[in-house]
C-alpha cells in the first residue's frame, strides 16, 4: 500500500505530543515520590522546597528527566519528518539503493543489509521501512537515504 | 551523495535547537511557577498538575513549528535527490 506523507506526518506528530503529555505525567508523580519520601525522611517542607528549587534552577534529577524526554521527543519528531519528506520526494523513480549516513563510521546491521541489497522500487522500501521509520536498529535515529 | 552530508549536519542541528527550545520553555515557566509558590511546596506542586493541560496544549504550537521546518529541511534536500537523479538519467 503506497505510504501516504500528510497522514504519517500526522501520526508522528500526535505520537509525539502524546508522549510529551506523559513525560509531564511522569513529572508530577516523580514529584509527588520525591516529596514523600523526604517527608518520610523528617525533612521539613521548606527544606524540601529548596531542594526541589535547586533540582529545577539547575536542570537536575527529575526535570533533568523530563527535559531529556521532551528533547528525545523533538528528535523524533523533527527527524521522522525530514526523513519522511525526503524519500517520499523520489516515490515517482523507479528504482532507488539505499545509501548509508555518510557523517557516522558504524552503522547498523539492518542499514548495511538494506545498503548491500540493491535498487528496489518506493512501495518495496516502504514496506521494508524506510530509512527514519523506526525499522532499523538504529530506529528513528536513522539518517541514512534513498537514492 | 553530494548534499547527503550537509543534510545530515542540519537536520542534527535542527534536532537539537528545537529540543532545547522546547524543553526550556516548559522549565521556563516551572521556575515562574516555583518563584509565584512563595517557598510553598504544596501550591508549587499543584500549580504544576493544574497547569497539564495548558501547557501541553501550548506546546502543540512549538512542536508543530518544529515539525514545519523539518518538514521545509526534508523537502530541499528531496529536491537535490530528485535533480541529481535527473541529471544523471539524462546523460
Amino acid at each position: 500500500m503506497p505510504l501516504r506523507p500528510r497522514q504519517a506526518s500526522r501520526s508522528i506528530f500526535n505520537i509525539s505530543m502524546s508522549q510529551i503529555d506523559s513525560a509531564y505525567g511522569v513529572l508530577e508523580t516523580d514529584m509527588l515520590a520525591e516529596i514523600q519520601r523526604m517527608r518520610a525522611l523528617g525533612i521539613a517542607d521548606a527544606e524540601i522546597f529548596n531542594r526541589i528549587s535547586d533540582s529545577l534552577n539547575n536542570s537536575l534529577d527529575l526535570f533533568s528527566k523530563f527535559k531529556g524526554a521532551v528533547e528525545k521527543e523533538l528528535d523524533i519528531v523533527v527527524g521522522k519528518t525530514a526523513q519522511l519528506e525526503s524519500n517520499v520526494a523520489l516515490s515517482e523513480q523507479e528504482k532507488l539503493r539505499w545509501e548509508l549516513d555518510p557523517t557516522v563510521e558504524e552503522h547498523c546491521s539492518d542499514c548495511l543489509r538494506n545498503s548491500a541489497s540493491g535498487q528496489k522500487s518506493f512501495d518495496e522500501w516502504s514496506l521494508m521501512g524506510l530509512p527514519g521509520m523506526g525499522n532499523t536498529q538504529c530506529g528513528s535515529y536513522c539518517k541514512c537515504t534513498l537514492t | 551523495m553530494k548534499g547527503h552530508e550537509e543534510y545530515v549536519n542540519a537536520l542534527t542541528e535542527l534536532q537539537d535547537k528545537e529540543g532545547n527550545e522546547i524543553s526550556d520553555a516548559f522549565l521556563s515557566i516551572f521556575k515562574s511557577m516555583l518563584k509565584a509558590s512563595r517557598g510553598n511546596i504544596k501550591k508549587f506542586q499543584a500549580m504544576i498538575r493544574l497547569s497539564r493541560k495548558k501547557l501541553v496544549r501550548d506546546a502543540v504550537r512549538l512542536v508543530k513549528d518544529s515539525q514545519n521546518k523539518a518538514k521545509d529541511l526534508g523537502k530541499e534536500f528531496g529536491a537535490v535527490k530528485l535533480n541529481a537523479v535527473e541529471a544523471t538519467s539524462g546523460e
